[in-house]
């Protein structure tokens, strides 16, 4: 059974209003538990309205949203439970740190969710180790951290709450190329280890690229892809079409096939089209 | 060719914490020349120098010790501010919080209107402004409708229309998607080529900065390296140390090199990366 399921989902904003815009349309979405879903798309596309659906932000104006098999709108007072279930993590999340310590600042949904002391601890230390921070760093005050640590503890925030979903919009924003590695890298890793179901929105298709095992695509509000990272990047022409790329080394290869080279453009990792340029390139010297 | 802007010796640090603690330089003893129509782009890992010696340039942050001259003005002396913000102008990585009218066209107008010039030549400025960063059209729209790309040309087009010679880019990509990326990155080329104009680019993006004439990396408040991408991306051990990366197609003429095959390692974009394997493939 999906983890995640839409069924005709539309969301319109100012439904009834001359200004209406249907911001995502028609929406049928099936996520299988333990993917690490990358989700692409332009600017507008949907991707934001998209993700606030799956933990009740925002209901649908029709279809439904079921998570787990459930429909999360069906009984009255559901909702709670299920953003317990689905942790989602805004852009810039940094800016929403507040707490006193950096302790209590990612101890805060454990705590609202009615954990003991006890089990808020464990959550939290679990949560720090995850994202790589120190203990040390935890009885300082969230202002005094770096920015690249500052992340890391608003993401832990919501990591501490055991979400069943991990959501993140975007974390990797802003962030040198040695940062955006360790917070990926910290993703995989504990998607790998929980089995928690991952969805990442990014704008970067090396990003979604060197992480992912399934990628979904988004234009014009509508779902326009769901499926494989090299099924999704071997379609190059359309995702252009989409204000969309494929990572660098893709375009490599698609270059090298437009120039006669007989070569597949499934290749979307530097260290897949090393290998396969190696062998032809060895191969040819025998 | 002659420097628009000049580092001399200069060290800054940011005001002293609550507590009264000194804090440690963020730039230090900074010896640079940005030639007058160059295309720079600066490196550095998050924390590194960089948007500080971005501010630098334009009298935000004014040096501790050393000088910054603006065509020979010095930053540090107030008369000279307004001048070297007409001559140097930012644009941030948010674009929203650098738009501050509701039609595209009063945007593009506030920086000329605020200098007190007569109308019809603001007219004139901000149509050509918004035509160099082809917006022209949209100039009677709301900016909350444009797209992020858009918004960051409007943004470049405000800072034209005060017929500034340089424009400093602090990391104006990092919110956009990829074709809102490629916008702003073909239109300040553009203006670097056709107009003359000096650009400044602060980025974490290395394909953005392979298309630069000049490559500044900063590390711990210092220039770390500086020269031109060839020269600085040729070494990416370097670069990696200090939290850096390489274009991937760089990355994997380098893995090609290490596996025993012939291929040239400073190879900065795929259509040269493409080049050199068709020849090799073909052999």
């Amino acid at each position: 059974m999906p983890v995640i399921s839409l069924r005709n989902v539309t969301h319109t904003y100012g439904e009834g209003l001359p200004i209406s815009v249907s911001a995502i349309k028609d929406i049928n979405l099936d996520i299988e538990s333990g993917e690490l879903v990358g989700i692409i798309g332009h600017t507008g596309s949907g991707k934001s309205t998209l993700v606030q659906h799956l933990n009740g932000l925002l209901k649908p104006t029709s279809g439904s949203v079921f998570i787990d098999g459930e429909d999360i709108w069906a009984k009255k007072g559901n909702i709670r439970q299920v953003r317990f279930k689905v942790g989602l993590c805004f852009q810039y999340p940094e800016y929403q740190l507040f707490e006193e310590t950096v302790f209590k600042d990612i101890a805060f949904g454990p705590k609202n969710m009615g954990l003991s002391k006890e089990e808020t601890e464990k959550s939290v230390l679990a949560a720090a180790k995850y994202v790589g921070l120190k203990p040390e760093l935890l009885s300082k005050s969230p202002f005094d951290l770096s920015g690249g640590e500052k992340r890391r503890a608003a993401i832990a925030g919501v990591m501490a709450m055991n979400p069943k979903i991990l959501i993140l919009d975007e974390p990797t924003a802003g962030l040198d190329p040695k940062g955006r590695q360790e917070i990926l890298s910290m993703i995989k890793h504990y998607q790998r280890t929980t089995g928690s179901t991952v969805l990442l929105v990014s704008h970067s298709m090396e990003d979604v690229a060197s992480v992912a095992t399934k990628i979904l695509v988004m234009n014009k509000s509508r779902l326009a892809m769901y499926d494989s990272v090299e099924n999704v990047f071997s379609r190059a022409d359309e995702l252009q079409k989409m204000g969309l790329t494929v990572p660098q080394i893709t375009r490599i290869f698609i270059g090298l096939k437009e120039k006669g080279i007989d070569v597949e453009t499934d290749v979307y990792t530097v260290k897949e089209g090393y290998r396969r340029l190696l062998s032809m390139l060895k191969g040819g010297e025998r | 060719m002659e420097n628009i802007i000049e580092f001399e010796n200069v060290s800054f640090r940011y005001e002293a914490d609550e507590e009264g603690k000194l804090l440690d330089l963020a730039v230090e003893n900074i010896n640079l020349g940005i030639e007058k129509g160059s295309f720079v782009a600066v490196l550095g890992h998050n924390g590194s120098g960089k948007s500080t010696l971005a501010k630098l340039t334009n009298a935000i942050n004014v040096p501790e010790s050393g000088r910054v001259l603006v065509n020979g003005l010095d930053s540090a002396d107030e008369k000279n501010t307004d001048e070297i913000r007409r001559t140097v102008g930012m644009v941030f990585q948010n674009p929203d919080n650098q738009i501050v009218a509701t039609i595209v066209e009063d945007d593009v107008a506030f920086g000329p209107e605020n200098l007190g010039i007569e109308p019809q030549e603001i007219r004139r400025r901000v149509d050509e402004a918004l035509k160099s960063v082809n917006m022209y059209d949209f100039r009677l729209s709301e900016p909350y409708k444009l797209s992020g790309g858009q918004k960051q040309r409007v943004a470049i087009a405000g800072v034209l229309a005060m017929q500034t010679q340089c424009i400093v880019l602090d990391e104006p990509t990092a919110m956009l998607d990829p074709s809102g990326r490629q916008e702003v990155i073909s239109t300040i080329k553009r203006l670097n080529k056709e107009l003359g104009i000096t650009v400044v680019l602060v980025t974490h993006f290395m394909e953005e900065a392979v298309e630069a004439d000049r490559v500044i990396v900063m590390d711990k408040g210092t220039v770390f390296a500086d020269g031109t991408a060839r020269e600085v991306f040729s070494q990416s051990e370097k670069l990696l140390a200090v939290g850096l990366d390489v274009p991937q197609a760089t990355q994997l003429a380098k893995l090609l090199k290490a596996g025993g095959i012939n291929i040239s390692t400073d190879i900065l974009n795929e259509k040269e990366c493409i080049e050199a394997l068709v020849s090799l493939l073909k052999e």
